[in-house]
């Protein structure tokens, strides 16, 4: 049979952001794949070597603009224990609302795009109607509806007022319904079950040799979350469970996203229960003491990981910015291999590619 | 408190591996903050240190590999991950900017090394498609993250 | 199908929520957009409580704002829109609470340079503001 390239990206409809894959395909079929990765490369790693803490901030907020405030808590998590600065708990609290709220976010949007790449637009239009809940709330606690710019090292730079938390309940409450009942479609809906199930599977074996992260590695049956085993405050003194299928396929990412944010949605209720009195920042000088530091978050989509050393200034001598999508793109050859061209999409937006933070 | 009795248990047993197995490499550990330990080796047991560590103590999941050039070598971290985070640190002079490649038993860390490759420049033997990852398709062959 | 009937029936009480809300688009830029209080908007100082200290200029990330210094007490403030990240920075490190970020949108233009505000002005004569 004749052999056809497909060139999709770097500009191409399906794609939000530029990459570039080469599939080769044959029939239907498509037999091997390559990317290109680098068109939105940034160069932040290197911008941070030259700009203040401060400033950082706000730069690495940028990477990615789904999850922004995970980039900063990370960074700040990391300085911070440079620094030997103890957090007041509220700030800690409030920090971890933002980023539980962020997973909501993303997740939705990210089950809009997979409703929008297998052509059931329907649930593509509801799953954003109700992020659009979530991000008025995150707009409405730091000013910013993607770019919340809330995180300073030593706290965070909002606060709740006691009403503020009560109808904040109340608005969780009317957005799990609507999540259930997004998670029941993923559970029931028979199209979206017909195009997603058994398409880019993965096994555990192939997980674990490919270092995956995230929601991708947990539906293949890797029990792994960070702020379980890893437990930082507020996250060790919150319950929750790690949903973990074993399917591996596009079909167990998407349930074991919903489970997720049904997840979060509890947990947001539990920090607003908790939520203990005190201020929301220290002080903390602009200097950080030399020494260097590795710091660790659950993201939406998985781990990320910072490498920040500090050389006494009040510049930091290097960043290393690892972002969860870098780790789980690799996966793509062996996930694109033998599905149908039609398919592609299906696989694409099933490891949620964000080429922004790839790239950084 | 278990859970550091358990890391201190864990690293105990690691880092007398790694003295059995390099009797000759002056190792030293550094507990850092926020769950992470470092050790430093010398670059011809980086190979086998991490051969250990995945085999033997399970820490399957290599999170990332960074490069920093401090201006007189130019060092490498490869940072692990399993329920406690461990760092193998070590230097390159830059006379001599090569190293083996994790590529033959952790396939994921391809994009890591090829990232490594373009911004420092070190070479990682034994890498089947050892090309530019973020560097455009003109990329002149300078380094952006090396200080001189 | 038992089972695709159901998958029908699920989304009906969806079909009515979302006809009862009515619809959704703000009829921005022909009415106000809705914003929030605390929306990270135009940068706006007060002039009077200004010292030319340039903490908001240290901190800038996106070097938005500029001091044009000319001695002790005569200086300008300028801002430059076009490279501003609304991240509020310089309202955190202003200690004398003159620069704040208002809730307020403005419209696009096609030229940068009509963009950049003087957001204040010591110097000794100030020529008139044409800008
Ligand atoms: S909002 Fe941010 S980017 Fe804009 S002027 Fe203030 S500090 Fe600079
Ligand atoms: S606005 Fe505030 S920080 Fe900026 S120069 Fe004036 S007094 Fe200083």
């Amino acid at each position: 049979m004749t052999k056809i390239i497909v060139p999709i990206g770097p500009q191409h409809p399906l794609l939000k952001e530029p990459v570039s894959f080469q599939l080769t395909v044959e029939g239907e079929h498509v037999t091997e794949s390559a990317m290109r990765l680098g068109y939105v490369h940034r160069g932040i790693e290197r911008l941070c070597q030259e700009r203040t803490y401060v400033q950082n901030i706000h730069l690495l907020e940028r990477i990615c603009g789904i999850c922004s405030h995970v980039h900063t808590t990370t960074f700040c998590q990391g300085v911070e224990a440079l620094l030997g600065v103890k957090l007041p708990s509220r700030a800690l609290y409030l920090r971890a609302l933002l980023c539980e709220l962020e997973r909501i976010h993303s997740h939705l949007l990210w089950l809009g795009v997979l409703a929008l790449n297998i052509g059931f637009d329907t649930i593509f239009m509801y799953a954003w109607h109700d992020r659009e809940v979530v991000l008025d709330i995150m707009e409405d606690l730091s000013g910013g509806r993607v770019s919340h710019a809330v995180n300073i090292v030593g706290g965070v730079r909002f606060d709740l007022t006691d009403d503020r938390r009560v109808t904040l309940l109340r608005q969780l409450n009317g957005l799990e319904e609507q999540v259930r009942i997004l998670l029941g479609v993923v559970e029931h809906e028979q199209t979206l079950q017909a195009r997603t199930r058994n398409v880019g599977r993965l096994s555990l074996e192939q997980i674990r040799r490919y270092c995956v992260v995230g929601p991708v590695a947990r539906a293949s049956g890797l029990d792994v979350d960070l702020r379980r085993d890893m437990p930082r405050p507020p996250y060790d003194g919150l319950t929750f469970q790690v949903p973990v299928r074993q399917e591996g396929d596009v079909w167990a990412r998407t349930l074991v996203r919903m489970l997720e944010t049904v997840e979060s949605v509890h947990l947001c209720r539990q920090m607003l229960d908790l939520l203990p009195p005190g201020p929301v920042s220290t002080r903390v000088s602009r200097r950080v003491p030399a020494g260097e530091v590795v710091s660790r978050t659950e993201a939406p989509r998985g781990e990320v990981v910072y490498y920040i050393r500090s050389d006494g200034s009040d510049k930091p001598a290097r960043v290393k910015v690892r972002t969860p999508t870098l780790t789980n793109l690799i996966t793509l050859p062996s996930q694109l291999e033998n599905v149908n061209m039609a398919d592609v999409s299906v696989v694409l937006s099933g490891v949620d590619l964000c080429i922004a933070c790839a790239d950084r | 408190m278990n859970r550091l009795l358990r890391q201190l248990h864990l690293f105990e047993e690691i880092f007398s591996a790694f003295q059995a197995a390099f009797p000759d490499d002056p190792l030293t550990v550094q507990a850092m903050p926020i769950d992470e330990t470092f050790v430093t080796l010398a670059p011809e047991h980086i190979h086998e240190a991490c051969e250990i560590l995945v085999e033997r103590f399970d820490f399957y999941h290599l999170s990332t590999i960074t490069g920093l050039d401090t201006g007189a070598a130019v060092e490498l971290f490869y940072h692990f991950w399993n329920a406690y985070g461990i760092t193998l640190r070590t230097a390159l002079p830059y006379t001599a900017l090569r190293i083996a490649t994790l590529t033959d038993f952790i396939p994921g860390a391809a994009f890591y090394e090829r990232e490594l490759y373009t911004m420092l420049g070190v070479v990682f033997e034994g890498h089947v498609n050892l090309q530019p990852l973020l560097q455009p398709d003109d990329w002149d062959g300078s380094h952006p993250l090396r200080k001189t | 199908m038992g089972f695709s009937l159901r998958s029908i029936v699920y989304l009906l009480p969806q079909v009515w929520r979302v006809l009862r809300a009515g619809p959704l688009t703000v009829q921005f830029p022909f009415a106000p957009p809705e914003l929030q209080e605390g929306y990270r908007g135009q940068v706006v100082v007060d002039a009077a409580r200004c010292r030319g200290c340039s903490l908001c200029v240290r901190d800038c990330p996106a070097f938005a704002l500029e001091l044009e210094r000319e001695g002790r007490e005569e200086y300008r403030l300028i801002y430059h829109p076009d490279r501003c990240a609304y991240c509020g920075q310089c309202e955190l490190s202003c200690q004398f609470g003159a620069i704040r970020l208002s809730n307020t949108f403005t419209r696009a233009t096609a030229d940068r340079d009509t963009l950049t505000r003087v957001l204040v002005d010591r110097r000794p004569s100030p020529p008139p503001l044409d800008e």
